[in-house]
Formats: structure tokens, C-alpha cells, sequence
């Protein structure tokens, strides 16, 4: 099966990001990056698939160094090739002009099955997958919790719904699934790997090579300005019993918080 | 206010290459996910995680410094980013590396016969085989010439006799890499020997109470007329020379794994010294904890960067035994002071084993000690300076 899988370089969790003096950016300077979590399921979904039908996993990335870097740990972790799009252009762009780039860069590949991470953990807009599918023509599933080869034209997918349901289905190919986090133990890239990841083959494009118009890449979305959360001091001790007291945070939780 | 954190102080990213960058990422999320959060009771209970040899053996990360045999091939860089890695979550944890890789490894590649090295590295580099190094016996540890431990010609073999202490592994080692004098009495009679475990003859009894190293196995060797092949012993490792030589290679790494150690300390001090008030001010408002951390971020940078560039002397073949010493006294002094001081810093809640400092500054006595004490790597520097033999 061809498979493609999509990744994008995020500041790590624990970088300190501050605004820049734009006000509608973070400063990048200093900052170390990583594959978003997401997209680290993505990978590892597509690699599965790869070991349980045959076929190739391709990695894809739009950005600059950085994301030549993402790609490298995808290699390492056993994709067999890369697709790197080298452009800065992007950095801040809406996720359905990501998309445009992702899926001219994959149309002519006819890629099966495309694993995206459900949302990236910078923007989190969670939309870059049904965006690349729209535009593949592909069908779609998002917030995906396992895959399993159906002969060779089709996947059984689960995937999570709204009020806690979930849903197993049969997709047929081409399909652009969006991986949810958590789901498997992700393999880390071994030591072997990292040293062959280099002789991996990786074609590059730019933008220009894509054909893509200045029009097509107007944004959607801009960001016209980032703030840090103000920190309130807002805590609240519940007093009485602990039974009282539970009964209090859940009231809490379901009124106040509304997480529950 | 614009802070900077102590990775962005160092910026090493400059200095190392993708995969080296890559290395030390895998290894640091591998102990992130599978040894922080057991770290401090795996060393209350005196355990060492059986199930990270095959973690770090998939990874490839035992005898990732060695060519062929199923090892990675990796930079010294790269493997001295994956020891402190490892030894940010324990140095028990590094050990454990450290022997497996280059004092058993290193010296079965080194000198070992063709049919050894295909026995037993491919194995060691997956963690399907462990391996112990025995030089250090009751009456010699600095003076490893000094050693009693007998091996005599017999027919088509060997006869082991002598006693070794405070081996790191040997509760748990498949293959022990037992140095003795063969035939003789002198440094240059000291010879390598490949026992396996359940040789007749061979024990391994473990040694308790240790109060530091404790998420390490350590025990004894004992060889009662340990019967040997005429094929286990190294060929081409001849003399004192040779362990001597394993533990530069090992010696080289725990110079890194303190760092890690050191910056793991570091770190819980910082993130402490942020949340702790006292007299209504975060005790990192105040001039003498801020000195404190100031002082431990600069000996962590510093000495990560000198090592970076003695690894890459490494790689060229131009690291003297000298510099090891270095490395390794100055590194290891370095971590425990730093260590001492995330401590205090971390007032009374800094003496349990529910934060990682006084777990780090209790290993730490132990790297002080092994692999050449920090009073003999003194003498070893002071030797090359001097020229005069100080022992
Ligand atoms: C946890 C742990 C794990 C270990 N693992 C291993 C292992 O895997 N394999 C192995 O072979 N060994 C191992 N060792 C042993 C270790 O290498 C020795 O303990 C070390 O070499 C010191 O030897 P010693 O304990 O006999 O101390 P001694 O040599 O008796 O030294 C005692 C003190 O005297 C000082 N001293 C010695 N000579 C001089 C001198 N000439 N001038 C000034 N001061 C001097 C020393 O610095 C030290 O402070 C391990 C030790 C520990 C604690």
C-alpha cells in the first residue's frame, strides 16, 4: 500500500514561548522543536499499516530546516522516504493553505492512505486533514483510534464521535485519516535508524515548483495578535466532609468548569 | 521579564550534528517515559528495571560506539549525549550502559577473537546477553596491579582462582570479563578472560546495603579452580594496559553521564526555588539561592562544552588518557557539588527520595569513587604535568 503520512515541527512542551514584538508571533529564536504529538501517532499509524500489508510509508512536511529535521526522526523511525516542501512562507499560515500545498505535493503520487495528526499542538486547528482530503478527493475520518487493512482497497476505522461515541467503519480508499494521540506506544527511532536516515531518499519542492499562485496562498486566517494567558489567582478551598466535598467539585465541575 | 533557560546557555545545537541532536532527543524521552517517574522508588527498593536492558538494546544504545557486530557506529558525541541522558534519570541507569558497552563490549571488540565477537556482541548490543567486568578485588582497587587473582595453564584450557568485589552487573551477568594474572606475578601477566555464568566453579553473590548506586546490581566474582577453554580467553588483550584502556572508554562516558546528573538537579532546583516563599518572596527572588543556581548553571555549560569538544578529539583518535582523567574528575566534582547544592536548596523536602537530588548526590559518591577515584585521577593529571609519579 502507498501511505502517506503528514508532520509538522512544533515547539517542544516544555519551550518557554513568548510573544514577539509584532505581537502576532512567538519569538522562534531559541527555541527547540519537535514532531507535534499528534502527527507522532500519525507515523506510527502508517507504520503499522506498512508492517501489517507491505507497501511504503512516505513522510511529508511543509517548512524550513526545521522541519528537515522532523522528517529525519520520521526516517529514523522507519519511513522509507520524504517529501520535504522547503518554504518559510507558511510558518503562520491557515490550515487550508497548508493543505493546498500537502495535497499538490502528494497528487501525483496517488497515495492510498494519508495519516495526519488530528490537530497540530501549536495552532490546533484541526483541520489540515479533512482540508487535504476535500482536496484529494479522498474520504475522511478525524480523531481516529485504530486501522486495520481490509483486503487491499479498503481500512476498518475507529474513530471517536461527539457524546463519548464511537464509530467503526469501513473507509475505502484513497482516505486522509486524522490520528489521535494516545493510541499506541509510539516507537521511538533506534540508534540504527538515525544512521540510515540520511541515505533515505527525499525530494524537495518549493512552492514554486508546486505551482502554486501567490492567489491560492493568500490566507484565510490571520493572526493579528498572540498573549500569553494572564495568571488570576482564583483558587477556591471546599470545605466539609469528604463526602460533602466531592459532591461539591463534581457540582462545581458540571456548572462552573463545565468539563464534565 | 525575558528569561533563558539553561539548554538555550549552553546552545549545543551548534556544535552537533542531526543525528547526534536525534540521539540525545530518543534517549531523553525514553527516560522520560519509562525510568523518571520510578526512578526514586526503584532506588528506595534497591531495584534495577531488568525490562530498560531491552529498552535500551532496541533503542541501541549498548555499544553504540562500536563498528560492526550489530552495534550502531555512532559519534563518541552522540554516545556521550546518550550517557547523560541516561544518567539524568539515575546514574545506576548509565552504569549499566557504561559496562555493558565499553567494559565488556569494547574490550570483546578490541581484542577478542573473530568467533567471540560474533558470539557475544550482537547479543550484547540487544541486551539478550549481560555482561560484568571484574578487576577490583578485596585488596586491590586503585592498585588493580596489585591483584591476586590466579588463571594457570592446564592442558588444553584454563584454571581460575581469586576472588573480585564490587561488580557492577555480576548478580545478573551472563559473561563476566574476569582480568587475572596467567602463569606469573607481574601487571604484565594480567590477562582477560570470558566466564560465562554457571561455569563450575563461579559465583556471583550480591552485595546489600549499598547506600548509593542502589538502582544498580553489584556483587561479588568468586572463582573457585574455575575450569576455562583454551578459547576464552582475549587473545590480543595483554597486560595491565588493557583494562586500563577499558576504563578510559567507560571513563569517558560517565565524565557526560554526570553532566546529566548535574543537570537534572539543576533543573528540580530551579522549578523549586520558583514555587518555594518564604518571608513572601520565591526563595528564587533571593540573591543567595539565585548565586547558587548561577553557579551550577555555569559549571554545567562549561563542562558540557569542553566535553563536546573532547569527544570530537575522540573521534579523531587524538584523546590522551590525560584528558579522560580530566573529564572525568572535573565532571564528577562538578555534579556533586551541584547535586549538594539542588539539595539545600531544596530544604528539607531535598533529603527524600520523592525529589531526585539527594538520590543523584548519593550515586554520585559512588561515580566519584569508581572507575578511578577522584584522588587517582588527581595523581594521573598531576603525573602528566609534573612528570613525577606521585602513587
Ligand atoms: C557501586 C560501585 C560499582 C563498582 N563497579 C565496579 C565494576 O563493575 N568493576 C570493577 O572492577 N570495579 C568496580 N568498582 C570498584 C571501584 O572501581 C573501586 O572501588 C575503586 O577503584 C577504588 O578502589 P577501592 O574501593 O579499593 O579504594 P582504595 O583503592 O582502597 O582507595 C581508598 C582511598 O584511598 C585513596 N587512594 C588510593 N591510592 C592512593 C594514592 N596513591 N594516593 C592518594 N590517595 C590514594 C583513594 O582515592 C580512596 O580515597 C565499583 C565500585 C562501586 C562503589
Amino acid at each position: 500500500m502507498k501511505i502517506l503520512c503528514c508532520i509538522k515541527q512544533v515547539p517542544e512542551k516544555d519551550a518557554r514561548i513568548r510573544v514577539a514584538s509584532d505581537g502576532a508571533w512567538i519569538v522562534e529564536e531559541g527555541i527547540s522543536w519537535a514532531i507535534s504529538e499528534c502527527d507522532r501517532y500519525a507515523v506510527e499509524a502508517a507504520l503499522r499499516l506498512k508492517e501489517s500489508i507491505g507497501g511504503e510509508v512516505c513522510v511529508l512536511s511543509v517548512g524550513d530546516d526545521k522541519a528537515s529535521k522532523g522528517i529525519k526522526e520520521a526516517l529514523a523511525m522507519g519511513c522509507d522516504r520524504a517529501i520535504h516542501v522547503q518554504t518559510d512562507a507558511v510558518a503562520r499560515a491557515d490550515a487550508v493553505t497548508i493543505a493546498k500545498v500537502i495535497a499538490r505535493a502528494a497528487k501525483d503520487e496517488q497515495f492510498e492512505a494519508v495519516f495526519c495528526g488530528v490537530q497540530s499542538d501549536d495552532l490546533g486547528y484541526n483541520a489540515v486533514a479533512p482540508a487535504v482530503a476535500e482536496l484529494l478527493g479522498a474520504r475522511h475520518m478525524q480523531i481516529v483510534l485504530s486501522v486495520e487493512p481490509v483486503g487491499e482497497s479498503a481500512l476498518k476505522v475507529s474513530h471517536e464521535l461527539d457524546n463519548n461515541l464511537i464509530e467503526t467503519a469501513e473507509i475505502s480508499l484513497p482516505a486522509v485519516l486524522g490520528v489521535q494521540t494516545g493510541i499506541y506506544d509510539v516507537r521511538y527511532a533506534s540508534l540504527k535508524g538515525i544512521m540510515s536516515a540520511g541515505s533515505k531518499p527525499q525530494t524537495r519542492y518549493s512552492l514554486e515548483d508546486l505551482g502554486l499562485s501567490e492567489a491560492e496562498l493568500a490566507p484565510k486566517v490571520t493572526i493579528e495578535s498572540l498573549a500569553v494567558p494572564e495568571r488570576t489567582h482564583q483558587a477556591e478551598m471546599i470545605e466539609g466532609d469528604p463526602a460533602t466535598m466531592a459532591h461539591t467539585l463534581v457540582e462545581k465541575l458540571k456548572t462552573q468548569a463545565k468539563v464534565l | 521579564m525575558q528569561t533563558i533557560s539553561l539548554d538555550e546557555l549552553i546552545a549545543l545545537d551548534r556544535l552537533i550534528s542531526d543525528e547526534e541532536r536525534l540521539v540525545r532527543e530518543v534517549t531523553r524521552r525514553l527516560v522520560a517515559e519509562r525510568y523518571l517517574s520510578r526512578a526514586g522508588e526503584l532506588f528506595e527498593k534497591a531495584e534495577f528495571p531488568m525490562d530498560m536492558i531491552e529498552a535500551m538494546g532496541e533503542l541501541g544504545l549498548l555499544g553504540m560506539n562500536l563498528q560492526g557486530y550489530g552495534c550502531a557506529g555512532m559519534s563518541n558525541v552522540a554516545y556521550g549525549l546518550a550517557m547523560e541522558e541516561l544518567e539524568y534519570g539515575d546514574s545506576g541507569l548509565r552504569s549499566f550502559a557504561s559496562v555493558q558497552g565499553s567494559l565488556c563490549m569494547y574490550p570483546i571488540h578490541r581484542w577478542g577473537s573473530e568467533e567471540q565477537k560474533q558470539k557475544y556482541l550482537p547479543k550484547m548490543a540487544r541486551g539478550e546477553l549481560v555482561g560484568c567486568f571484574g578487576l577490583t578485588e578485596p585488596n586491590a582497587g586503585s592498585d588493580p596491579g596489585a591483584m591476586t587473582t590466579r588463571a594457570v595453564s592446564d592442558g588444553d584450557g584454563y584454571v581460575l582462582n581469586g576472588n573480585k568485589m564490587w561488580i557492577t552487573n555480576s548478580p545478573i551477568a551472563d559473561v563476566a570479563v574476569v582480568w587475572a594474572k596467567l602463569d606469573g606475578d607481574e601487571p604484565s601477566d594480567i590477562r582477560g578472560f570470558l566466564v560465562e555464568a554457571g561455569t563450575k566453579g563461579y559465583s556471583a553473590p550480591e552485595q546489600h546495603h549499598k547506600m548509593s548506586l542502589r538502582a544498580s546490581r553489584t556483587g561479588e566474582i568468586s572463582l573457585e579452580d574455575v575450569r576455562l577453554p583454551k578459547d576464552a580467553i582475549l587473545p590480543a588483550a595483554r597486560g595491565l594496559g588493557a583494562p586500563l584502556s577499558c576504563l578510559n572508554q567507560a571513563r569517558f562516558g560517565i565524565a557526560f553521564g554526570a553532566v546529566g546528573a548535574a543537570r537534572a538537579c539543576f533543573d528540580e532546583a530551579l522549578q523549586y526555588a520558583k514555587g518555594r516563599v518564604t518571608f513572601g518572596r520565591p526563595i528564587a527572588a533571593k540573591q543567595l539561592i539565585q548565586a547558587q543556581l548561577a553557579d551550577m548553571a555555569e559549571d554545567i555549560a562549561l563542562s558540557e562544552l569542553a566535553l563536546v569538544h573532547y569527544a570530537r578529539l575522540k573521534d579523531e583518535g587524538k584523546l590522551s588518557p590525560y584528558m579522560v582523567s580530566m573529564m572525568k574528575r572535573k565532571s564528577v566534582a562538578m555534579a556533586l557539588q551541584a547535586a549538594r547544592r539542588s539539595r539545600s536548596i531544596l530544604g528539607a523536602n531535598g533529603i527524600t527520595v520523592d525529589y531526585a537530588s539527594i538520590r543523584h548526590a548519593m550515586n554520585l559518591e559512588s561515580v566519584y569513587t569508581y572507575e578511578g577515584t577522584h584522588e587517582v585521577h588527581t595523581l594521573i593529571v598531576g603525573r602528566g604535568l609534573t612528570g613525577e609519579n606521585a602513587f
